[in-house]
């Protein structure tokens, strides 16, 4: 019979002694967050940038309404473009400012570039009401992006003089405004979205490599930061000690002799060469010096040289 | 080509001032430099090597008789 689990034996434990403190898991409620609570995704971007921060486009191109909008512009489109309309209809047509609209007003003969949305049309294009009730006679073009075609409802002025709804730019008036368009032609602006200096990302440095600049070029030492103190004293440590050759006078020569073959050459410690002197000649004592000898006739003999005192010469 | 490493050079020789010891082991050293036969690696603590010089003291013959003994000690050492 296999043991109760823990729980169950909680339980039991806790109706056999109901006195006792247990743990009693019916207590731990488990309560999700309501979804109310949480703020969606959509509702941070449908906050609408001051009529000021809105950026005109360059041209009215019909190219701009190629593009098929994201699931929530019906939710962005009307607080941004709605201020905008206003001040800026006075402007004319040539005054840079486009409309959602304009996309859904394609002639029929421009169908193909609509199904190629990197392809730009003409800057004259003028789309006309009959292309947008044509629509319905292209039922896949139609299918494929209706919510543009209930976008042109405004009026033809507005669709031509209105402000672009910048619907990828709508994320704050900070981001819109320093929104550029990416190219003269493309009327959707790159978002260049303002960091904060804190979350500035700085450039990466290799460790190694800014080492390396700080030991050639001491303007770029880095000097006070414990860091970079730290950071040098660790390079110091990795740098390999200097070679100072085999020194093994105390190993014994066997080992030393297979330690230094593997480097190669020949290491002598300490060559000791004792020159021995010849074995000294020695001379035989002289003799005593014998008397001198006088001849008969009365006359002395004198030595030849000192040494040789046999071989005087006699004189007469 | 081997290389020849040599930490110390002890020369003692009695009878020679010192500039003609200096000039002794100069030669001792070229002497083993240009020698042949030497062992291409091996590691030698200490080597001694003994000559006894003629008398008159010849140094071409001592330094010559020197060098053969420290190339014999050498290929017995190794």
């Amino acid at each position: 019979m296999a043991a109760p689990s823990y729980l169950r034996q909680i339980a039991a434990r806790g109706s056999a002694e109901p006195r006792r403190i247990t743990l009693a898991p019916r207590r731990m409620v488990f309560r999700p967050i309501p979804p109310s609570t949480v703020l969606p995704l959509e509702a941070e971007i449908a906050i609408a940038p001051p009529p000021h921060l809105a950026i005109p486009g360059p041209e009215p191109q019909a190219a701009t309404e190629t593009r098929v909008p994201p699931p929530n512009s019906e939710t962005m489109r009307s607080p941004i473009s709605a201020p905008r309309l206003g001040p800026r209809q006075s402007e004319g047509p040539r005054s840079g400012w486009a409309s959602i609209a304009q996309p859904e007003v394609l002639p029929p003969a421009e169908e193909g570039v609509r199904r190629n949305p990197m392809q730009r049309e003409a800057p004259g294009a003028k789309p006309t009401p009959a292309a947008v009730t044509a629509g319905p006679a292209h039922p896949r073009t139609a299918d494929q992006d209706p919510a543009p075609a209930r976008a042109a409802a405004p009026s033809p002025d507005a669709r031509a003089f209105g402000p672009k709804p910048l619907q990828l730019s709508a994320g704050s008036g900070e981001i819109a405004a320093r929104a550029v368009p990416s190219s003269p032609r493309d009327p959707y602006p790159t978002l260049v979205p303002k960091q904060p200096a804190s979350q500035t990302l700085r450039p990466l440095v290799r460790s190694g490599d800014l080492h390396g600049r700080a030991l050639l070029d001491p303007e770029v030492a880095p000097t006070g930061s414990a860091e970079n103190t730290a950071a040098r004293e660790e390079r110091i440590l990795l740098v390999p000690p200097t070679d100072h050759g085999p020194r093994r006078s105390s190993s014994p020569p066997n080992i030393g002799a297979a330690r230094y073959t593997a480097n190669g050459g020949l290491h002598i410690g300490s060559l000791e060469v004792h020159v021995t002197a010849p074995p000294a000649v020695i001379a035989p004592p002289l003799p005593p010096p014998t008397p001198q000898a006088t001849t008969p006739s009365g006359r002395a003999t004198v030595p030849l040289a000192r040494g040789f005192p046999g071989f005087g010469i006699v004189q007469s | 080509m081997s290389d020849m490493r040599i930490d110390r050079l002890i020369v003692r020789a009695p009878g020679l001032s010192e500039s003609q010891g200096r000039q002794l082991a100069l030669r001792i050293v070229a002497q083993l430099a240009e020698a042949g036969g030497m062992p291409a690696a091996g590691d030698i603590p200490t080597l001694e090597v003994g000559a006894a010089a003629a008398r008159p003291v010849d140094v071409p013959d001592l330094v010559e008789r020197i060098v053969d003994e420290a190339l014999r000690q050498l290929r017995r050492s190794i």
